[in-house]
């Protein structure tokens, strides 16, 4: 009876229940935000171990900080706050702050496999894949920025998660746009 | 352009919402989970024990402080409740009885003391020339009186008893006595009769004052102390009591004047029953308050002897 009524309730009433002690309103609040950010760290991150751990560093602190959360931005903003500055802090200490380097079954880099399967997208070639992988040869910051904006943050709010100002995510969404066009060449041929 | 770029970005959208990520496994919801249980356990004890933990320590000196708060709330409300039965006594009287003033009570009474002081210090001396009236009369009487026994006492001494030989002598020696008694008594007597004389003229004359007194304590004084009380009930009311010039002038009308107007507020009360009864009311506290003072016992037995 309980989770359905906090079925309903928003985000941000739901922590500060758990703020209090109830920790059946987390469990609300953890299956509604999980899956959505581990989507987020796959598209920013393919390696699926690396993927569990940075989503379980997300999930802890916001647990242990729990007791000093003030309901002063959305509960989502909050979460993907913490889940960026954790991949970052990952990329730090595997020096992935560049392109990571995905390889197929036989050992080659997807990433340089790219262009020939971006000119037979009619063939039933998995945009979707390639897109990932076409993230993944962005710069990070315009990665983040845009893979950012997809999860339906807005600038303002993506400026504060990146540290940088508005103007300098709206740059980055736009070169991370052209060039992913650019990678895919999906319909863009005139 | 700007509409192909659109199309295009909502076709890059749409393509990484096909993405289907993988789910959060088990292990790891279980694991975070269970972390989470546990935190919201820790913080429950904590908080639990963080109130009984102060409370257990502190509780000396918040039963100290809730003692302390309350007595002195206790006394504030005792003293509170005390001042309002004063005002409420003191309300209560005012409403129920007529406004008097204190200041021309104590005149009022002052001047009747002060009157009664002059007439007892009259009837005083007029006593004091009574007093000694009667003892100057009695002194040629008791002086003679006085002769017979010396007389016969000294005729029984030289008779040796015999009181018929002896009857002569003292005859004799009483007569003698009594002539040179009253050869010596006479300047008494005429001193007697000097006293007398003015006794008695006195006691005519305080016989008299004293009726004078007595009619006079039975008029002139008693008729201003009921005209100043039937004025004070009749004409002084609330609102001059607190103007003494008024007063003064209605103690210094002509009494004539005075009675007039006092006659015709007893007139005017006759139509109206609750001022008649309110005047009534106050005549009888006035008179009370003056005491001993022989005042008709009520307003209309005190506006017949005015009339």
């Amino acid at each position: 009876m309980r989770r359905v009524l906090y079925s309903l309730a928003s985000d941000e009433s739901l922590m500060l229940k758990y703020q209090r002690g109830d920790s059946s309103a987390f469990e609300v609040l953890y299956q509604r935000h999980k899956n959505s950010l581990f989507g987020y760290l796959h598209r920013s991150h393919v390696d699926l171990s690396a993927i569990e751990e940075i989503a379980q560093e997300t999930w802890m602190a916001v647990i242990n900080a729990a007791q000093n959360y003030r309901p002063s931005a959305r509960f989502r903003t909050y979460l993907f706050a913490i889940a960026h500055r954790k991949l970052v802090d990952f990329w730090r200490r595997n020096k992935h702050d560049q392109k990571i380097d995905r390889i197929d079954d036989s050992g080659e880099s997807l990433i340089d496999k790219l262009p020939d399967k971006a000119a037979n997208w009619t063939d039933g070639v998995d945009l979707s894949m390639d897109l990932l992988l076409a993230l993944e040869s962005l710069s990070k910051e315009q990665q983040q920025a845009y893979l950012l904006k997809e999860e339906g943050f807005s600038r303002s709010e993506i400026a504060v998660m990146m540290d940088a100002n508005e103007e300098t995510v709206k740059s980055r969404i736009r070169y991370a746009t052209a060039n992913l066009k650019r990678l895919l060449e999906v319909r863009y041929a005139d | 352009m700007p509409t192909d770029q659109h199309d295009k970005n909502s076709e890059l959208s749409q393509l990484l919402t096909e993405i289907e990520p993988p789910h959060s496994p088990d292990h790891l919801d279980e694991l975070i989970l269970k972390h989470a249980r546990q935190k919201a356990a820790e913080q429950r004890d904590a908080k639990e024990s963080v109130g009984m933990r102060w409370f257990g320590s502190q509780w000396k000196p918040a039963l100290a402080v809730f003692s302390v708060t309350a007595i002195a709330i206790s006394v504030s409300i005792q003293v509170f409740n005390d001042t309002l039965n004063i005002n409420d006594t003191v309300e209560f009287e005012s409403a129920s009885a007529p406004v008097l003033n204190e200041t021309r009570n104590q005149q009022l009474s002052a001047d009747f003391s002060a009157e009664s002081l002059q007439d007892s210090a009259e009837i005083g001396v007029s006593t004091l020339v009574a007093e000694e009236t009667p003892a100057t009369n009695a002194a040629p009487a008791a002086i003679a009186e006085l002769l017979d026994v010396t007389a016969q006492d000294q005729a029984a001494r030289n008779t040796g008893g015999r009181a018929e030989t002896a009857a002569p002598a003292p005859a004799t020696s009483v007569t003698a006595l009594s002539a040179g008694a009253a050869s010596s008594i006479a300047p008494p007597q005429q001193r007697v009769e000097e006293i007398a004389t003015p006794a008695q003229t006195r006691r005519a004359q305080s016989a008299s004052a004293s009726s004078a007194l007595s009619s006079r304590q039975q008029s002139e004084p008693n008729r201003q102390q009921l005209l100043a009380l039937l004025t004070r009930v009749l004409l002084i009311t609330e609102q001059y009591e607190a103007d003494d010039t008024v007063d003064t002038s209605i103690q210094n009308a002509d009494a004539q004047a005075q009675q007039a107007a006092l006659q015709d507020a007893f007139a005017a009360l006759q139509g109206d029953a609750p001022a008649m009864a309110l005047a009534i009311e106050r005549y009888q506290e006035q008179r009370a308050l003056l005491g001993s003072i022989q005042l008709p016992q009520t307003l209309e037995a005190a506006i017949a002897e005015l009339n």
